[in-house]
């Protein structure tokens, strides 16, 4: 099995955090104006996955980031 | 007109329904109006102008109205549509496009008839000839109005081979279809391409937005009866929604129950939350409290009916409530007329969801298990095995799962739903039950991957010691191969010994599952009988294979499949033919034209591997014009048949034909066709490599021989091998034509030897008569006019001319030997029924006299033959197609084509379009018109360019009438 990924998804608006069951487990945090989901997911499909539940929603997607690469202060994998 | 498909009016109440088609009626309608549509023109125009552009892509977010938007306008509009909408089950393309083929056919009735057979079983290996016949169903009615297919939700789809065949139908997009396809984003379909060449008109999310006035109309709505909405009140409340249609009608909603409206929008419109959650809490606190908790435990549903949902909540009363919702604006879809089925708006139904989870995370499961109780006993088993899953009872999914495999995989033809369902399980409860294990095996098989095989049966025959669940089956335990564990075993054991070349093996494992099996089980049997014939075939013992065969073939036909009944005719016929029996083989393809033609009406598909053995048998008795005729028929039609070897055989009758006619180059574009659809090694049930290589000799092109029979391995001193005999003969007669009749009379006497031994006379007629030509090359004239006196005395009674005709010069010398021999009374020329010689003689004369463009019938009786794109667009016109129709299918100017109608009127001699069709049926340049109606317009143009199309052949194991795909090599495009 490969290490799941550490993935950051920033969307518009606010979500609660019982949201947090519907995508997968992540994290789901606000800060007012944006929501951001975070946290790891076994593979490149479950974010996938988990893009297209926002794209179900109808909501604005501002970001994706995984977090294991080019974020300052953290080395890449690899 | 016979057409098998369905008689059913469209508007007969879809409740009546049963079974598992319970729920395909409310797919093909397009959704129920809301109360409170509002009208908008402008979207209306833009739709109305991408109809004559053919590809209409309607792509938002959720919540914009794309459904509401499309079924609204297809109500409107003159243009009879076809509605499908589409769920994650439609990703198997077996389902897709059995789903689309009864959506059409309610525009074009009849359609489903025609094109159904192509869906199997058993299962195309690729769907483009069905999508060939759709195409040509669709632009033989130039004159009606266009139809409409349009394919909501497009956006669940993600198989590539569905996406593939989409976009195959857009490319050969006939004028008498528009593709409307709605999705939340962009389908991967070469839009870019479409959108350059003006094919693609496109409805956006900055279109769907509401502008201020419909705002104001939609949220206007919601307050029937009291005060208009301030202007400000609207802004606000469009500006917060941003025009969402979803978010507007939640507004709407929310609007009717508020006492402070003021207060409402301020809150609302103040607010970050995600605006649907806001909303829909706002609108679930206006319910009380029954209509409230029966909106979030059947938002686990797809589909709803009072039924189920009294089912699924355990509380009756689920109809009124259904209705209420429905009238309250609870976006509840109304998918029929009588309001026996509705479905929640998707967006909402999850916005339902997410609060079923929060605040009763353990009812969700419970609720599932009821709707896979309610749709299990149904029979619905896609539906019960996803809220099984859902509802975490694999055990259970499990054994739905074996239950329906047969159907679903055979009958259907759905192998991409069985992997589905079977990716689902956990390994390890896969691995403790044998019949799920054979499962896998079977999928492994249909996609190519024979290594996969072996483990997973052996683990079944592990697992099934263990065994003693009850099993039944749903097609019944006579239709079912899952039901008997042991005969199934035996069964792939046979199918991989075949992948081993293990001939033996083949057989001995064939026969165990015979043994294992009850004579009931007509399907497992009927493969069983196919895995031995054609073991036997390769070892010569014909009459075994002929007996297996027959039992094989009458399996299929009592088990009413057509298609597998053709095939398996196909091949008895063959084993006829090679045993030296033509008359059976004849008799054989009429009884299976009994039930392809059924009623002697348009022949199916089917049909044509039985035209294709008469045309070879009709040439081999040198009747040129029968020959022709069904050859063109049969190939016109195989090309729309699962099995490529047919159409492969068919091609070279067609070259035989035309090399006899004296059109040398025709004859060698149909031979190389043909070895392209069915390429190395020679076997029994593709002699087309051998084929092209005697073409060749005939054509005087040694070099090209001499080649194949290097690349071939074959060699003079091969053992006697029945399998590679009609390789073997060709390499005789490069031997022959290269100045070699001493190693071509070792080989052919060991092949004599053993032909004689199995009594194989079909094969003796053959020998003796190379054995004849290579005796005169050895100067051994006496033993030469013998061996030909034989071979005249085997062929005469069958009528067999062209084994000797097609021998050309050499043949025609030692005729007239043969001929002044008897004159002279000597011995060795021996008795022969009178004027039999003379028949084999005029036939070889005639050959003579046909130089090229000169010949009495066929291709060939032009002055100036047709080019290929000339016979191209001539099937065209004889399909009906006007001049801009071809010039979009064949993707070339319009002047272009004119220049290729003005051409072949010239070469026909015909002053109009309709004089040059009737001319060139008269001339064989094209089928009859029932065959070229289903034909010709992609099948020349684009389906021939395609490797693989028909399913390749490959080795003898993949000609196995194995319902489903079995072998890589016969995957085509889509597999």
């Amino acid at each position: 099995m490969t290490e799941p990924t550490h993935y950051e998804i920033r969307v518009e608006g606010i979500l609660d955090d019982h949201w947090a069951a519907w995508f997968e487990g992540l994290q789901v945090t606000s800060d007012g104006e944006h929501t951001t989901l975070s946290g790891p997911l076994p593979d490149e499909s479950a974010l996938h996955g988990a893009l297209a539940r926002i794209r179900d929603l109808g909501m604005h997607l501002i970001s994706v980031r995984r977090l294991d690469i080019g974020t300052p202060g953290e080395e890449a994998p690899l | 007109m016979s057409s098998p498909g369905r008689p059913v009016p469209p508007e007969q109440p879809e409740a009546a329904a049963t079974g598992p088609e319970i729920l395909l009626a409310t797919k093909l309608r397009a959704p129920g109006q809301r109360p409170g549509l509002i009208p908008r023109p402008r979207l209306g125009q833009r739709l109305d102008q991408g109809l004559g552009h053919g590809l209409v892509l309607v792509c938002a977010p959720a919540g914009y109205g794309k459904t509401v938007l499309l079924a609204d306008w297809v109500r409107r509009s003159a243009c009879p549509a076809a509605w499908l909408s589409l769920d994650p089950g439609d990703n198997d393309p077996a389902r897709f496009w059995r789903h689309a083929v009864a959506a059409l056919d309610r525009v074009r009735p009849g359609l489903s008839g025609r094109a159904g057979a192509l869906l199997g079983p058993p299962a195309p290996a690729s769907f483009e000839p069905l999508l060939a016949v759709l195409i040509n169903e669709l632009a033989a009615q130039p004159e009606s109005a266009p139809a409409l297919l349009v394919l909501d939700d497009y956006h669940v789809i993600r198989s590539a081979a569905v996406h593939q065949s989409v976009e195959f139908l857009m490319e050969h997009r006939p004028p008498g279809l528009c593709l409307a396809i709605a999705s939340r984003s962009d389908p991967p379909l070469a839009l870019a391409r479409l959108r350059a060449r003006g094919l693609l008109t496109e409805v956006r999310a900055t279109e769907l937005r509401f502008t201020g006035p419909e705002a104001a109309a939609l949220l206007g709505q919601s307050l029937a009866g009291r005060d208009q909405l301030p202007d400000d009140v609207i802004a606000a409340l469009a500006s917060r929604t941003e025009g969402w249609a979803a978010g507007l009608q939640l507004a709407a909603l929310s609007l009717r129950g508020q006492r402070d409206l003021g207060g409402f929008v301020a809150a609302f419109t103040g607010s970050h939350r995600y605006v649907l959650d806001y909303l829909t809490e706002e609108v679930l606190e206006q319910q009380d409290e029954q209509l409230r908790a029966f909106l979030l435990e059947t938002s686990v549903l797809d589909q709803l009916s009072g039924e189920l949902c009294d089912a699924v909540t355990g509380r009756a009363g689920g109809q009124a409530l259904l209705e209420r919702a429905e009238q309250s604006g609870l976006f509840l879809v109304p998918l029929d007329e009588v309001r026996h089925w509705w479905r929640y708006h998707h967006l909402f139904a999850d916005l339902l969801r997410v609060r079923l989870q929060r605040e009763q995370p353990e009812r969700a499961a419970q609720l599932h298990r009821g709707a896979a109780a309610w749709y299990g006993e149904r029979g619905l088993a896609d539906e019960a095995i996803q809220h099984a899953l859902a509802a975490g009872d694999l055990a259970w999914a499990a054994r739905m799962i074996e239950q329906h495999f047969d159907e679903v995989f055979y009958q259907r033809g759905e192998q991409a739903t069985i992997s589905r369902w079977l990716a689902a399980l956990p390994a390890g409860l896969v691995q403790a039950r044998p019949r799920l294990l054979l499962a896998r095996a079977t999928v492994a098989n249909a996609a190519g991957e024979v290594d996969a095989v072996e483990p997973l049966v052996e683990a079944a025959q592990q697992a099934a010691a263990g065994t003693q669940e009850p099993f039944t089956p749903t097609v019944g335990r006579a239709a079912s191969m899952l039901a008997n564990i042991p005969a199934l075993i035996a069964l792939d054991r046979s199918y991989l010994a075949q992948f081993r070349d293990d001939t033996d093996g083949t057989a001995e494992f064939a026969a165990a599952a015979l043994a294992a099996s009850d004579p009931a089980e007509w399907l497992l049997r009927s493969i069983a009988h196919g895995f031995l014939a054609v073991a036997e075939w390769r070892r010569g013992r014909l009459a075994a294979a002929e007996s297996s065969f027959a039992a094989s073939s009458a399996g299929w036909r009592a088990g009413g499949q057509p298609t597998v009944t053709a095939w398996g005719g196909y091949q008895l016929a063959q084993v006829q033919r090679a045993q030296g029996r033509p008359d059976a083989a004849v008799q054989t393809c009429r009884q299976t034209l009994d039930i392809t033609m059924p009623g002697g009406g348009p022949p199916l598909p089917a049909a044509g591997p039985a035209h294709v053995v008469l045309g070879d048998i009709a040439y081999q008795r040198d009747d040129l014009d029968a020959a022709l005729r069904y050859a063109a028929d049969g190939v016109a039609l195989c090309r729309q048949f699962v099995y490529g070897p047919p159409l492969a055989a068919g091609l070279a009758t067609l070259a035989w034909v035309r090399q006899a006619s004296g059109d040398p180059e025709a004859a060698m574009s149909a031979m190389t066709e043909a070895a392209q659809i069915a390429p190395g090694p020679v076997s029994p049930l593709n002699p087309v490599p051998a084929l092209l290589a005697r073409l060749r000799l005939a054509q005087g092109d040694l070099a090209g021989a001499e080649r194949w029979s290097q690349e071939s391995g074959l060699s003079p001193d091969d053992p006697p091998e029945y399998a590679r005999e009609a390789g073997h003969l060709a390499l005789a007669r490069v031997l022959l034509a290269t100045g070699q009749p001493g190693p071509a009379l070792a080989l052919l006497g060991r092949l004599h030897e053993a032909a004689t031994a199995q009594d194989r006379p079909g094969s003796l007629l053959e020998i003796s008569a190379l054995q004849a030509l290579a005796l005169a090359a050895a100067s051994e004239h006496e033993a030469a006019l013998t061996a030909l006196a034989a071979a005249l005395t085997l062929a005469c009674p069958r009528g067999l001319v062209r084994v000797f005709a097609d021998e050309g010069a050499p043949m025609g010398v030692l005729l007239d030997q043969l001929v002044a021999a008897r004159r002279a009374g000597q011995p060795a020329a021996g008795a022969l029924a009178p004027g039999w010689v003379s028949r084999v003689q005029r036939a070889l004369e005639a050959g003579r006299s046909a130089a090229p463009g000169r010949a009495g019938a066929g291709p060939a009786a032009l002055p100036e033959p047709l080019t290929p794109r000339e016979l191209q667009v001539l099937g065209m016109l004889a399909a009906g197609l006007s001049n801009q129709a071809i010039a979009r299918q064949l993707v070339v100017t319009l002047d272009t084509v004119k220049k290729h109608v003005s051409h072949v009127l010239g070469k026909l001699g015909a002053a109009n379009r309709t004089e040059a069709v009737a001319l060139a049926r008269d001339l064989g340049l094209i089928s009859l018109p029932g065959a070229a109606r289903r034909g010709p317009v992609l099948a020349h143009s684009v389906l021939a360019r395609q490797p693989g199309h028909t399913g390749q052949t490959g080795p003898d194991r993949t000609l196995v009438p194995r319902p489903a795909g079995e072998d890589s090599t016969r995957r085509g495009t889509f597999g």
